[in-house]
């Protein structure tokens, strides 16, 4: 039989609701400007270095439950800004804010969870706050969860879900997130293969100079993939590439530029990109060094250093 | 696998030994490795004390420093112990590129706020081979004065910071401690992820 409701007792609990909720709203709107001014104050001096002023504003706004001011305090006790380093001082603050629904103090804790710092090391506890932040929409955690999930760190490995959840950063504007999805769509892990869609994703993180992602648009073109083969525009991803400072990007464009391959040949400038290249270490662009090297003039050599040193990154 | 554990904590026995005063170091050095950590101390303090820069700029110039003064391979490479020797090209490529970016944005942000104080060098003395211990004050407006202690080996390029002990904790040897733990659990592929993960906490913030 099903049960009748106890109307009385329904009314009774909406009425203490509402009057709770309006007790609350007054006190908040009293609150409000004290509250305000000095978390603005305590940002001031936080800015200008002052954070034993900084603490001093945000404490009892933090004991007053303000989870902004719980979240930056647990960020002090992690760096030790002010206080001496202490982060189980950081997880309690982030953790007092997380539990009010404080996305960024969730995603800090998922991460102090995950490496174990001022915490015992639990996947568990660590996802769990990751999924309540993502859930909540902060892309950093979606990114992070997906990553998760790709690997199977401290979960089993769900391409369906890192897919899911790496979908949701990108389209949130995270660039390693739409880095790595054009990679999913390319390689057809957890979803059906789709160049073109691979091609969209690369192009969106190459916008904003993702050299990774530029990279691999060069290997697109090179091999005719969601594209018509087209050597001088992969040529140009791997010249973007190399110029963020991407090592295998750099031996790339030494080859083309040795070979003459989607750009004019000029063995000097393709020395100059195998220097650089091997400056992190012996590999094969080291290797493709010593042979251009031992072919080259001396002027071509000098000129190759020359061009090599001068040489700076753009960011 | 538990065999070359065991040599290299020997290894690492031995180099905690070493530590000990029988270090054949200089007067010579120690004194330039003191001026070093001066220079150092007075680049951070412009940095620092320039008025009219924002907490995110005075970071960034922190950060500068840090790259040029700390020899951050070596570093990366001493945390990880011998799992190096077994990792790939590409691996020890994207350890070196994360780990970097993870002291570089921990130690610009942990040490960004400070202005005004310079430290002084209260003392040098030989550690390891060849290294030289150069050990400083910072006195605070607040609190206690800070006594830190600043490893630092010559080289090619100059003088180069390996350690940095604070209240006897060093840093070298808490990150690998970490990193180990992590090592043990997941690998160097994890232990990559994780880096790579680690690098997206957030900072404090406005509102």
């Amino acid at each position: 039989m099903r049960q009748i409701p106890d109307r009385t007792h329904r009314l009774r609990r909406l009425v203490a609701v509402l009057g709770l909720g309006a007790i609350m709203t007054v006190a908040v709107a009293a609150d409000q400007p004290v509250f305000a001014a000095s978390f603005e104050t305590g940002w001031a001096a936080y800015q200008k270095g002052d954070f034993a002023a900084a603490l001093k504003e945000w404490r009892p706004l933090a004991d007053r439950g303000d989870t902004r001011a719980q979240f930056n305090l647990g960020v002090m006790y992690e760096e030790g800004r002010g206080v001496a380093e202490d982060r189980s001082q950081a997880i309690q603050w982030w953790t007092k804010a997380a539990d009010a629904g404080d996305a960024q103090a969730q995603h800090n804790l998922g991460m102090a969870y995950l490496g174990g710092g001022g915490v015992t090391q639990s996947y568990d506890t660590a996802i769990q706050w990751l999924e309540r932040a993502s859930n909540g929409g902060l892309a950093r955690s979606q990114y992070s969860l997906g990553k998760m999930y790709s690997y199977g760190l401290g979960i089993a490995k769900d391409e369906a879900a890192a897919f899911k959840w790496i979908m949701k950063a990108a389209e949130s504007g995270v660039h390693q997130a739409q880095y790595n999805l054009g990679k999913i769509y390319r390689d057809g892990r957890g979803v059906a293969r789709d160049n073109t869609a691979a091609i969209r994703w690369f192009r969106t993180a190459a916008a904003k100079g993702y050299a990774k992602a530029e990279f691999n648009l060069g290997n697109m073109y090179r091999d005719g993939r969601g594209v018509a083969p087209n050597p001088k525009a992969s040529t140009e991803w791997y010249l973007r590439a190399a110029q963020r400072g991407h090592k295998q990007a750099q031996n790339e464009v030494g080859l083309r530029l040795a070979s003459g391959t989607g750009t004019a040949r000029d063995e000097v400038e393709a020395l100059k990109w195998f220097i650089i290249a091997a400056r992190g270490g012996p590999d094969v662009a080291d290797v493709n060094k010593q042979a251009l090297w031992r072919k080259v003039g001396k002027t071509a050599r000098e000129r190759a250093e020359a061009l090599a040193r001068s040489w700076k990154r753009t960011r | 696998m538990a065999k070359s554990f065991r040599a290299f904590s020997l290894l690492f026995a031995l180099l905690l030994l070493t530590t000990a005063p029988t270090a054949v170091v200089a007067a010579a050095d120690e004194q330039q490795a003191a001026q070093f950590l001066d220079r150092l101390s007075s680049n951070a303090l412009h940095a620092l004390s320039a008025p009219e820069t924002t907490l995110e700029q005075k970071e960034s110039a922190v950060r500068k420093i840090l790259a040029d003064n700390f020899d951050l391979n070596v570093i990366g490479r001493f945390v990880i112990g011998p799992a190096w020797r077994k990792a790939s090209e590409e691996q020890r490529d994207q350890y070196q590129t994360l780990f970097r970016e993870f002291v570089l944005r921990t130690y610009s942000r942990r040490l960004g706020g400070y202005s005004g104080q310079r430290f002084v060098v209260t003392g040098t003395r030989g550690i390891g081979k060849s290294d030289i211990l150069v050990t400083t004050r910072i006195k605070r407006p607040s609190g206690p004065p800070i006594d830190a202690g600043w490893r630092v080996r010559s080289g090619a390029n100059g003088y180069k910071i390996l350690d940095v002990v604070v209240s006897g904790v060093s840093m070298v040897v808490t990150q690998r401690s970490e990193f180990r733990a992590v090592l043990r659990r997941e690998g160097f592929d994890g232990l990559i992820e994780v880096l790579r993960l680690q690098v997206s906490k957030f900072s404090a913030r406005r509102g």
